[in-house]
């Protein structure tokens, strides 16, 4: 043994602690778990009633998704006979993958990343995450089921139509800020405005195909308890349906992250510059993560507010209203730099 | 107008008891029945409230209750168009088959759908309950109850059924 | 969108053979049907045909009155048309009395309307609410389920029984007012009337509401005549017919209220109308508090049957206690007639008498069963994210539609 590769043990370890643990596979589940809860107990708070209350009386009943998680991993897991059965096995599990896997290219600290720093991280990362809807699609043809098929015809068509807003506001972003890389957006916004004051078009974008993209209210389309039974998943059970349920909640989570980093200052306040194991590599992570948390908290809000849009609205306002909103922004951060810098 | 006097014009069998709010003009002509009802759709009836049969053991009446939304002296009566049909005699099936249906065979009575739209849900309801076959009904098939009832009549005073036998050892 | 109401004839050349058609069974245990199926077929996402197969709670209503005593007809009347007991309640002992050729006292009528109109607003709240968790909204269905609550304490206050209450009784009524009801009610009223602004915000007001129901569903005044829809969904469609006003009974003739009306037929004036009964019943119910007559509570035919110990529990209790003609009730021969206006439309009772201990033919028609032809007439030409809205807007209930 010659040399020890420091560095790259250094990387590594940094490397799994990112991805397993923060801001990883741990903190999405329990973010995940607590997120359900606290969708469930303000809807409940504005609808006059007390929410989950039984599990864990003490603290307010937030073990519930808890015990829901082991109560699906303790179900039958029912196959239909005439279902595809790979595609009814592998999709969900796939749609979890892919919906978990853009976080490899999300920085969350100026010196904490799963990867060496790289240069193209919006592009990447962007790319991951528009993939998965298309296993939602795999998901509802799968289940030999008019409801799910329906179901899956709705989902791509609502995939296509809020794509290319999406990529166009994160151009506006990319355009302003000069660079394809998180860190160097976010340095940007330390030094200068945050995004979502120099251009709130491309956020207004960002937060509809949020919105849209995890089928929170009023765009909960595909999942239209009253006119498909449960859109995707109604023939799922046990874990198969318990992962399907929580995989809207990780992709929120991650284009969450997303949104913080370009437009809330990623970690503002925090002007770092020296690299010590609290200040460089946790707290900036810690203020992101909690960044995110918050828009989390609030579009979740949304169920008690809105019912839910058919179909063809939210199609025709893709691909009018929405498009016209994310092509103003790309003018907008055109005409910004142009003549502010 | 008297109400009265216009009933009185198209049959002679006008019944009127105004505490009971019960207007009945009585048809036993099938022939006549739907000069009768675009008569009385003429005057302002427009709309049927309900289809219903009335068993006897030797004949039926069916009932449409129309009243009307949009002439005002008509809009409180609930007239009961009555077309009483006398029913047909039983036809010898094989007893052996168990067939009741031969032993209470149905009616045919000229249906109003045509001229009351609003009766077509009513009409299939008094089919299958009475045994009423409307003729010129768009779509008569039973309503409410399940297969094993058909040719039942179960709203027919001479329906019987039969209790399951359960043995308890 | 379609423009027209199909007619009777076009019902037969709907060509749904091929391919090119999905059968989707909105069945029975389905989140947004019911308890009914309703068949429908789908051109991509238009609906092209749509057949109700309704029958799955038919509990037999008529069959089995007309196999029990006269007064056994109440409980299963009340309990066929469940959120709106006391209408149907009344729509029977109206019929009965014509019959019998009683006339209740007027307090006992004052009390009759109290009871109706109480019912009705917490009828209108099951359907608002019932119509936003059909578009999504569980806020709504949760506030409106809620916001029944004080009325039904009221009911329990009144009668002991809080949605089945069998309060009419031919001749009048079985209780009187307890001490400290009319207090209660103008609370309750008041409550009320702050609600109704948290209603306008979240529900009237609400721009995804709006795009959802405008426009969807319109039936025209001509059609809504000749397909002979009622309640809520005909005064919506511009036809001004109500049978408080028309066939009045009960305290109506003395009372002094509204009947809205709306243009467009649509959705939305569907939505807006049970919003203005409401105002109006509680308009009415505070009228009803001011002049309530003194007086019995019940006819004298049936107060003079009383033995002693039931007069001794009317002067202390208030409450009436059957006598036992009542139970063994023979009408003279006859037939007789009644409408009333229930919640959801109006209720139609016949019944004709032999002078025998059963009733000879129970017939009655349900407000929902009448309503049905807005599935098969409205709902063709829409997409299928249409069919939740029809059917929350006209506010059917298929229990009562079977009966």
């Amino acid at each position: 043994m010659n040399f020890i590769p420091i560095p790259l043990i250094i990387w590594l370890i940094e490397d799994l602690l990112y991805l397993i643990i923060f801001p990883g596979l741990v903190t999405i589940l329990v973010l995940v778990i607590i997120i359900i809860w606290l969708e469930r107990k303000i809807a409940a708070k504005v609808q006059m009633r007390f929410g989950p209350l039984w599990v864990s009386k003490k603290i307010g009943g937030a073990l519930q998704s808890l015990a829901d998680l082991l109560r699906y991993s303790f179900q039958e897991a029912i196959i239909p006979e005439k279902a595809d059965k790979l595609a009814f096995i592998l999709a969900p599990g796939l749609m979890f993958a892919f919906a978990t896997i853009a976080l490899i290219f999300i920085p969350v600290g100026p010196y904490y990343s799963a990867l060496f720093p790289s240069y193209y991280t919006i592009l990447f990362s962007v790319a991951l995450i528009i993939i998965t809807p298309i296993f939602a699609i795999i998901v509802g043809w799968a289940s030999d089921n008019k409801f799910s098929f329906i179901g899956a015809l709705r989902e791509g068509f609502l995939l296509i139509s809020y794509e290319v807003p999406f990529l166009l506001s994160v151009v506006s972003m990319i355009v302003i800020f000069r660079t394809y890389n998180y860190i160097s957006a976010v340095q940007s916004q330390l030094n200068f405005l945050p995004g979502i004051i120099l251009n709130p078009l491309a956020a207004l974008t960002m937060l509809i195909v949020m919105i849209r993209t995890t089928g929170r209210f009023p765009f909960d389309i595909t999942e239209a308890d009253s006119e498909l039974v449960l859109g995707l998943f109604t023939e799922y059970s046990a874990l198969f349906f318990g992962v399907g349920m929580a995989t809207p909640y990780v992709e929120l989570y991650n284009f969450s992250l997303i949104f913080s980093l370009l437009f809330l200052g990623g970690w503002w306040p925090l002007n770092v510059n020296v690299m010590n194991p609290l200040y460089g590599l946790f707290l900036p992570g810690l203020i992101v993560v909690i960044k995110a948390f918050i828009v989390m908290a609030i579009l979740v809000f949304l169920r008690a507010v809105y019912p839910r849009y058919r179909l063809d609205q939210a199609v025709r306002s893709g691909w009018s209203y929405v498009l016209l909103l994310s092509v103003l922004s790309v003018i907008l951060s055109i005409v910004e730099v142009r003549f502010l810098r | 107008m008297n109400i009265k006097d216009e009933l009185l014009k198209i049959s002679t069998n006008v019944v009127i008891d105004e505490k009971k709010a019960h207007y009945k003009i009585l048809i036993e002509d099938p022939a006549k029945l739907l000069d009768a009802a675009s008569t009385l759709k003429n005057l302002g009836f427009d709309h049927v409230v309900s289809v219903t049969g009335v068993d006897y053991p030797d004949k039926v009446e069916v009932i449409w209750h129309v009243s009307s939304y949009s002439v005002e002296d008509l809009k409180g009566i609930n007239l009961a168009l009555t077309f009483s049909v006398k029913k047909p005699e039983p036809v010898n099936h094989n007893e052996a088959q168990g067939n009741l249906a031969g032993k209470r065979p149905p009616v045919t009575v000229p249906s109003l759908v045509k001229i009351w739209p609003s009766a077509i849900f009513n009409e299939r309801e008094a089919f299958e309950m009475f045994g009423i076959i409307f003729e010129g009904h768009p779509d008569l098939r039973y309503l409410m109850l399940p297969e094993d009832f058909y040719e039942t009549w179960p709203m027919r005073k001479d329906f019987t059924y039969q209790r399951a036998k359960v043995f308890i050892e | 969108m379609s423009e027209k109401i199909f007619n009777i004839d076009d019902l037969q050349n709907i060509n749904v053979e091929g391919e090119k058609y999905i059968i989707l069974q909105i069945g029975p245990s389905h989140p947004g049907s019911g308890h009914m199926r309703i068949k429908v077929w789908l051109d991509g996402d238009i609906i092209v045909k749509v057949d109700p197969d309704i029958g799955f709670v038919h509990r037999t209503s008529e069959w089995l009155s007309e196999r029990r005593e006269w007064i056994k007809a109440v409980p299963i009347v009340e309990r066929i048309m469940l959120p709106d007991t006391v209408h149907a309640n009344l729509a029977y002992i109206l019929t009965v009395e014509k019959l019998l050729g009683i006339e209740p006292p007027p307090r006992a009528q004052y009390l009759r309307s109290l009871v109706a109109e109480i019912n009705r607003i917490t009828s209108h709240l099951y359907g608002i609410g019932i119509f936003g968790i059909f578009l999504g909204s569980s806020t709504v269905y949760m506030w409106a389920f809620g916001d029944r609550e004080p009325f039904i304490d009221l009911m329990e206050m009144l009668t002991g029984a809080r949605i089945t209450t069998s309060y009419i009784i031919p001749g009048g009524v079985r209780w009187d007012l307890p001490n400290g009801f009319k207090e209660r009610a103008e609370t309750v009223l008041q409550y009320m009337e702050r609600r109704l602004k948290d209603y306008e915000d979240i529900w009237v007001k609400n721009p995804v509401v709006q795009a959802r129901t405008i426009n969807v569903g319109i039936l025209k005044k001509e059609d809504a005549i000749s397909l002979g829809v009622v309640g809520p969904n005909l005064r919506a469609s511009g036809v001004y017919y109500d049978t408080r006003k028309h066939q009045p009974y009960a305290a109506y003739p003395n009372l002094d209220f509204e009947i809205p009306t709306m243009k467009n037929g649509d959705s939305y004036d569907r939505l807006l109308i049970r919003v203005e009964e409401i105002k109006q019943s509680i308009r009415m119910i505070r009228q009803i508090l001011k002049d309530l007559p003194e007086g019995k509570i019940v006819a004298d035919q049936i107060y003079n049957q009383l033995n002693p110990v039931m007069k001794k529990n009317y002067e202390e209790k208030k409450r009436v206690m059957f006598p036992a003609f009542m139970i063994h009730m023979r009408p003279p021969p006859g037939e007789a007639t009644a409408k009333v206006e229930a919640g959801r439309g109006e209720i139609f009772f016949y019944i004709k008498s032999t002078g025998d201990k059963y009733p000879y033919r129970f017939r009655w028609v349900t407000p929902s069963f009448r309503n049905l032809p807005f599935f098969t007439h409205v709902a063709v030409g829409h997409r299928l994210a249409d069919l939740p809205t029809i059917y929350g807007s006209i506010d059917y209930f298929p229990p009562e539609a079977d009966r």
